[in-house]
Formats: C-alpha cells, structure tokens, sequence
C-alpha cells in the first residue's frame, strides 16, 4: 500500500484524538489510511466506533483500505460562520467522497479537496487520498484530484 | 393519539411579544411573556401549570428548574430535551402522554431562542452546535465535520443541497422558489422578521454565495424570541376561552445509519448509508389521526434551509424520488396554493424558533384567526421534517 502524500498543514481546528481513536489519526500522520475491519464479519467501520454496525462484534483489526475514489458531493465554503479558524481558509472545497474496492459495504469518507475553489469538481470525478500534518503529529484527511496527482508525481 | 381514552389539545398559544434580531430582552423575560401570553390566550392560571417542558436550554434559552422558579410553578412532571430545534413533535407527544398518562393535567411547552448579535451576546457560551458536535467521532448530527471546515449546519445541509441538485437536475432557480414563496407568506404575517423584505429570483441570484448552492435566503433566521403551547386534556376544554385543536397523530424521528443527517433524507446518499433509490416509508401518524395524505388542508416543514423541503416532501411521498423541485415550481407554496405550506413564512422568512411558531401558526390556523393568510376551511394540518417525525393537528 503506498503512503499517501503529505500536501500540507492542517489549520483547522484540531481533531479530538482518544485511546480508542488514536490509531486513525497517528495512521494518516504517517500517510496510512487505516480503519477499524470487523475480525467477525469484515465490515470495514465508519465512523470510528467501538462495535461493528454489521454484525454488533466489538473485534476489529485497523486495516488499510483502498486510498482512491470518486466525489459524491463537493462544496466550496465560501464563508466560515463556525469556528475562527476557517476565517483565514475560507474558500475551501469540503467534500463526501465515495471509496474504491469497499469491502462489505460502502464506505464514504468526508474531507476537504485540495483544488481550485472556484472549480468544485462535480459527481462522480477521481480522486486520491492525502493528508494535511497536524502539530502532534497526526494527520487529517484529504484529497486530491486523481489526474493533478498524476501530473504533480 | 389516545390512551386511556383520553384525547388531549392544544388549548393556548403564545409567544413572546415581538419576534426580531436583537429585542433587547433576556431569554427568561421572552419565555415568561410567551407563557403569559399562552396562558392569557385559554385563559387558565399560572396555579392550573403542572407540567413543563423545553427543549432550548440555557445559555441562549431558559432551562427547566430555572423557569418553574422564576415564574412561581409547581411542576409534577417536567421535561428538556436538548438545545436543537428537531424536538418539537417530541415535546409535544411526550407532553400528550404525560397528560394521557395522569402525570400532569396541562402541560406547558415553552421554548426559546437568542442569537449571538441579539441578547445572547451577553450570556456566553456560544459557538455553534455544528462546531462542538462537528467534532465528534461521528461528526455533527447535520453533517458537520469541523476539522473538514463543514462545521455549521448550513455548509453540511449545501452538500445535501448539491448531492440533490446534481442527481435529480435540480437548479438554484428551483431552490429560490423555495425562499421567494415563505418570503411571500411571512408578507401576511405581522410577527414574521422579514415580512417587509420583498425576494424575487433577481434579488435572490444577487445574493453571495455562502456554500454550495446556498446563498444568505436558503438560511433560516439566527433571532431572538419565545413560543409557547399548552396542552390540556380534551375534556378541560369546555370551560376555556379558546377552541382546542386536537393533537391528533404523531410519529417521532427516526433514527438510523440513514437518517443519521438530520436535512438530507434516506437513501439520498449523504452520510453514512447506501445511495438508493427512495424506498417508501409507512408513516402512522395518518392512521393515528384517521386520515389521509389528500386530506391535509396544509402542510408545514422544518425549513432550517431550503432544500430541506424537498426532502420533506419526497419522505412523506407527497411526490415521488426526484420530483419535489418540479412539484414547487408548478403547484406553489403559497396560501392559495392546492397545498399551502409553511403559512407562517417559516423558519426562514418568519424566524428560527424550532419549528415551535409553526405549531403556533397551526393552532391558530384551525382557530381560522389567521386573516389575510388564513387556509380556507382548514381542518388537518401536518407538521413534518425531514428526518422524520410528524404531527396532525385537527379543528
């Protein structure tokens, strides 16, 4: 599995990382897009969560999944009426996207599309995971378009 | 609804003596002029109050214990809910029951809101329920995701808005007409915010964008002020000043991996659950209450945002998967409309006080004291959201 790209500093606020959770932001500051697979049923979770929404197994392995996929919805946030930090970012892409090779059941994963705000890319366009670097050391995800990724490595 | 065979009313309605931006006026003076108000409206006394419930809590609403001692009640059943607007058909079911039940003989429901460039700027505590809630291992109940940047309920609901428009071909001309028609509707009603800022499709396309399709009209009101219901069993109506309207049917929310984003709806593909095409849902609250879909006379829905409508309409089958943009465009919103919804002007034009001034309008339109916006002949109203919950109220 490659490692993920490392496209910049996270600005926003900062994730709340607990034991439980832990492994999923230290995987991404590393460039590792893991997740919590059922050891029971391979439901692969999301959100994070203690038990498997499949089959109700607390068992879990974290697992790396598939780092490609394709836009459900995109927006670009052109105003941060939430928390101050968005102020100095804004207009930003925040986007759902849809995972490749899902196992078990879809799995649709939220984060912001590193391109041009004016441009939100529509339904259905590729798209590869990255990750923004925290100050701890944790990553938050995020993506990029499929083909600049191409172009740019 | 009806246990023990007893069936109960909304019997008084009230809210604060202005509704507006910034009123000047503490959370506790605006509940306790809605209360007063209510209780003016039936005519029972502060001494007839046995049961109280909220939703809004402090700092920018009043929490329970804080209001039964302002005011003087004496409460043997109370209930509060959380601080966000989805609870109104709960408070009101569970209010019901209690009464139903012989927890309380009349219940009152009081609810209010004060915004951070109104009174609530002196109380603290703010921030936003879509920051904190942004942050949770699941993200915000509207979708938020604040480490994302989606960390209001707005940016959430405007990829609800997108998922629709770019599946179903809908346009930002199909999500004005939402706005311009309550915009309409709140022109006939004296307490509505913005009763006097007219909105046409020119002034609307002028609008900046704020998030995704959704421009400052697709947002409902951040404002100040307080509703409140009370609600009685049916046999104490005789010797009140008012008709009761009767809380006919109820279904609560639904709660589930696919309706987990309150402004999206099922199988639409937000959130966590499959993209589907829309599977029809058996909604009770009309067998509850005896009737039919067409025997609505009107329809009210929780318009935090605009889209939120055509996600109303689509659950509760009014139209099918698809056709809720269509079905605005071509049957209007409006009070001579074949179904008239959100007389009130709605969250987004009369002002955000938790879906709790639509029940106000509801009652009101069954008492047929709703003059120039009056529903001819009004007999079953239905109150409805997106994510699931409903009542019927009947003259």
């Amino acid at each position: 599995m490659s490692l993920l790209r490392r496209v910049g500093e996270h600005r926003g606020p900062a994730p709340v990382v607990h034991p439980e959770t832990e492994p999923f932001w230290r995987g991404l500051g590393e460039g590792r897009l893991q997740l919590q697979r059922c050891t029971a049923c391979g439901t692969v979770r999301f959100p994070l969560g203690p038990v498997c929404w499949q089959c109700g197994s607390f068992d879990h392995k974290w697992a790396d999944v598939a780092t490609t996929g394709t836009v459900s919805a995109a927006v670009t946030v052109r105003r941060a009426t939430g928390d101050p930090l968005w102020a100095s970012e804004v207009p930003l892409v925040s986007a759902q996207v849809d995972m490749s090779d899902p196992i078990g059941a879809s799995l649709r994963l939220p984060g912001r599309i590193l391109c041009d705000p004016d441009t939100p890319p529509p339904h259905g366009t590729p798209v590869e995971a990255a990750y923004l670097a925290t100050p701890d050391g944790y990553g938050v995800l995020c993506f990029v378009l499929r083909d600049d990724h191409q172009e740019g490595s | 609804m009806r246990l023990g065979g007893t069936d109960v009313c909304v019997v008084g309605v009230g809210t604060s003596e202005q509704f507006g931006f910034d009123l000047g006026r503490s959370p506790m003076r605006l509940q306790a002029e809605a209360f007063t108000a209510a209780l003016a409206d039936c005519g029972l006394d502060r001494a007839d109050v046995d049961g109280f419930a909220t939703a809004h809590g402090s700092p920018t609403g009043v929490d329970y214990e804080e209001f039964t001692a302002v005011m003087g009640l004496d409460c043997r059943y109370v209930d509060q809910a959380w601080a966000h607007g989805r609870w109104s058909t709960g408070l009101v079911a569970h209010a019901s029951l209690a009464i139903m039940a012989g927890l309380a003989d009349v219940v009152a429901i009081a609810n209010t809101v004060t915004n951070g460039r109104g009174y609530a700027r002196h109380l603290g505590g703010l921030g936003g329920h879509g920051t904190v809630e942004g942050l949770r291992d699941t993200g915000g109940g509207h979708g938020e995701w604040s480490v994302h940047g989606v960390d209001t309920p707005g940016a959430a609901t405007s990829l609800v808005a997108q998922r629709y428009m770019e599946r179903y071909g809908a346009t930002s001309q199909d999500l004005a007409r939402i706005g311009i028609s309550f915009r309409d509707n709140a022109r006939l009603n004296p307490m509505a915010i913005l009763r006097d800022k007219p909105l046409t499709q020119e002034s609307y396309l002028r609008e900046p964008v704020i998030s995704g399709p959704f421009r400052r009209c697709d947002y409902s009101l951040a404002n100040d002020g307080a509703t409140c219901l009370i609600l009685a069993a049916a046999d104490r109506t005789a010797d009140l000043r008012t008709h009761g309207v009767r809380v006919a049917g109820a279904q609560s929310i639904r709660s589930n991996r696919d309706s987990y984003v309150l402004f999206s709806r099922p199988g639409l593909g937000v959130g966590f659950a499959d993209e589907t095409p829309l599977r029809p849902e058996h909604h009770p609250v009309y067998d509850m209450a005896g009737v039919g879909r067409d025997d609505v006379d009107g329809l009210y829905v929780y318009d935090s945002f605009s889209s939120n409508v055509w996600m109303t309409l689509e659950r509760f089958g009014f139209c099918g998967e698809g056709e809720a943009a269509g079905w605005v465009a071509s049957r209007g919103l409006g009070v001579g409309a074949a179904l008239p919804v959100n007389t009130n002007g709605g969250l987004l034009s009369e002002g955000h006080f938790g879906g709790y001034n639509h029940l106000v309008e509801m009652v009101r339109q069954l008492r047929r004291e709703c003059g120039a916006r009056q529903i001819e002949g009004a007999e079953v109203l239905q109150w409805t959201t997106p994510w699931g919950d409903s009542l019927i109220l009947t003259r």
